[in-house]
């Protein structure tokens, strides 16, 4: 299995598709087989928090598993998202072969030929997978829930001692426990989910 | 005549020098050393020896036979005599051959696998290897013992070994039975292994008090929570009560407290003495009998003052016994705790509602609040 680190990383990545690829991810290919398994594929991976088995993936996009709709669905992938780049195949052992995304987030480029050789060039803005379809772990949302909450009950705590509702003695030992808590769920958002969090919430 | 004979003479010396000459050479150039090995794992080749010189024939210790597997030296037979070698994974085994005469070198080696371990590094393998690396003789069963525990923090974070699987195709989970250590069933070395160890981070906690017992502290995982408690005790007619705790993330509703495991936390229970039974026992019956004495004493006195002066001595003093008015509202911890709780779930509400969080997974993190 990926580890989590493995998982944010490729969070974090915006991987560049030519038009070509790029297109798989747009509006107008939502009737694609190609575009229901890529997100067939995301979905299943944030449940099970890693690669998951091509009957899955059929199951999900299809409605059944059985040999021919596994085959359909391999081809596709094989012909497409493996070719673009858009996922990876991992082979656990001969008979578990598991498929992932490589990205969530993707720039479409335009690739330019030119006399000084070749380079590429953003068109449009980065087009990212709906946040609920990411790998994330539930530590990372039960830490982003937790920090609001302590940043809430520290302003009620300073509020109502203001307010003369709490002797000086209470309110000291709250105000660190609570600060001693908040500055915890910082420090382990910052050291093991560096990023994510910009990403995840401010972005949203 | 005499210049024939001379002549024929010189011709003799000179081809008998020639003849000599080539024999010799011919001797020296016959000598040689040929190597094979068993088996025929290798190629076998044939070295001319030079006599009077050094001669040094060198073989890797090992090498690959495939992804999977290599050959390792074992031991060689040189003309006839079998002397074995001492093993070692890399580097060339050398060995001196006389070059006064001709010989032969046969080598033995043995095929390896590799058994990889992941997820720890505080680990052996039962037997070590031949060649003490992570290589093993074909046929060979091996078992890798590892140790459970890994201290990350002192008394606060450590690394406990959860489960295990062998070729990520099968997987066992570790039971806790109270060892220290693991040793996983022998593995035979008939082809490549990969064992992988899976771990889980466990945080201490503490739970602290004044006085009496308390319960709940130990090692937990990161989500769960944990029922604690504390048996205050008293001294003598003080009885001792608990009116709160002090600690990060203690669910406290006046009877039962739980602690949620997000880290390393220590809990203290907060313990105040209760003298109400001081006063039950000792004080309300001195000032009873005190009173029922008084009304005697006042019986036999005419009555010349309309207050009763005894009651309200009686009063005051069970006020005085009785706590004294607070200013401030009991239960603040315990509110500002449900506040937190409450500011938490609405933020999971928010992030689920903004299509942050899926529809499962917010479930599942609900229930870890």
């Amino acid at each position: 299995m990926l580890s989590e680190e493995d998982l944010i990383a490729r969070i974090m990545k915006v991987k560049e598709l030519k038009e070509n690829c790029f297109k798989y991810l747009e509006e107008s290919s939502n009737a694609l087989l190609t575009q229901k398994i890529l997100f067939a594929i995301a979905e299943l991976t944030a449940d099970e928090m890693g690669p998951v088995k091509l009957s899955q993936i059929a199951k999900k996009t299809t409605g059944e598993n059985d040999k021919l709709k596994q085959d359909l669905v391999r081809l596709t992938i094989e012909k497409s998202l493996l070719k673009c780049g858009l996922a990876e195949k991992l082979k656990y052992a001969s008979n578990d072969v598991r498929y992932i995304l490589t990205a969530y987030r993707f720039q479409k480029i335009k690739e330019i030929d030119s006399f000084r050789g070749e380079s590429s060039q953003p068109i449009g803005d980065v087009f990212e997978l709906p946040k609920n379809t990411w790998p994330i772990s539930d530590e990372f949302y039960l830490l982003l829930g937790k920090k609001h909450g302590y940043e809430q009950s520290l302003k009620k705590l300073h509020s109502d001692y203001d307010s003369d509702e709490i002797p000086r003695g209470k309110y000291e030992t709250l105000n660190s426990d609570y600060k001693k808590s908040l500055d915890q769920i910082n420090e382990k958002l910052d050291s093991k989910y560096s990023g994510l969090e910009a990403l995840v919430v401010s972005e949203s | 005549m005499k210049l024939l004979i001379l002549s024929g003479l010189i011709l003799t010396i000179v081809f008998t020098t020639i003849s000599n000459d080539y024999v010799y050479g011919q001797f020296s150039n016959q000598n040689t050393l040929k190597v094979s090995f068993e088996n025929n794992l290798l190629p076998s080749y044939e070295i001319p020896l030079t006599s009077g010189q050094t001669f040094t024939l060198t073989q890797n210790h090992s090498w690959v036979q495939d992804e999977t597997s290599r050959y390792n030296l074992a031991s060689y037979t040189l003309d006839g005599e079998s002397v074995k070698i001492s093993r070692t994974a890399r580097g060339d085994f050398t060995l001196t051959i006389p070059t006064d005469s001709s010989h032969s070198v046969v080598f033995t080696a043995v095929p390896q696998y590799a058994l990889s371990v992941e997820g720890t590094n505080d680990f052996s393998y039962l037997p070590s290897s031949p060649t003490n690396d992570n290589w093993f003789d074909a046929g060979t069963s091996v078992s890798v013992n590892i140790q459970k525990t890994t201290e990350i923090e002192p008394n606060k974070v450590r690394q406990e070994v959860t489960g295990w699987s062998l070729d990520k195709a099968e997987f066992w989970e570790i039971e806790d039975e109270g060892s220290t250590s693991f040793t996983t069933p022998p593995i035979v070395l008939d082809e490549y292994h990969q064992i992988d160890f899976f771990t889980a981070y466990q945080y201490k906690l503490n739970v602290i008090s004044d006085s009496g017992e308390t319960t709940g502290s130990g090692w937990y995982e990161q989500g769960v929570t944990v029922p604690i408690g504390v048996d205050a005790g008293g001294d003598g007619l003080v009885i001792n009560s608990v009116s709160g705790w002090e600690g990060a993330d203690v669910t406290y509703d006046g009877n039962t407290a739980q602690v949620f495991i997000d880290g390393p936390v220590t809990v203290s229970a907060k313990v105040e003495e209760n003298y109400s039974l001081v006063a039950g026992v000792i004080i309300i019956p001195i000032l009873i009998v005190g009173f029922i004495g008084f009304r005697k004493f006042k019986s036999r006195v005419p009555p010349v003052v309309e207050e009763k002066p005894v009651e309200r001595i009686v009063e005051k003093v069970i006020e005085k016994v009785d706590e004294p008015e607070k200013k401030y509202e009991d239960g603040y911890d315990q509110k500002l705790s449900e506040y937190l709780s409450e500011q938490i779930k609405s933020k999971l509400d928010e992030m689920n509602s903004s299509k942050i969080i899926s529809d499962s997974k917010y479930s599942t993190v609900k229930e870890k609040i």
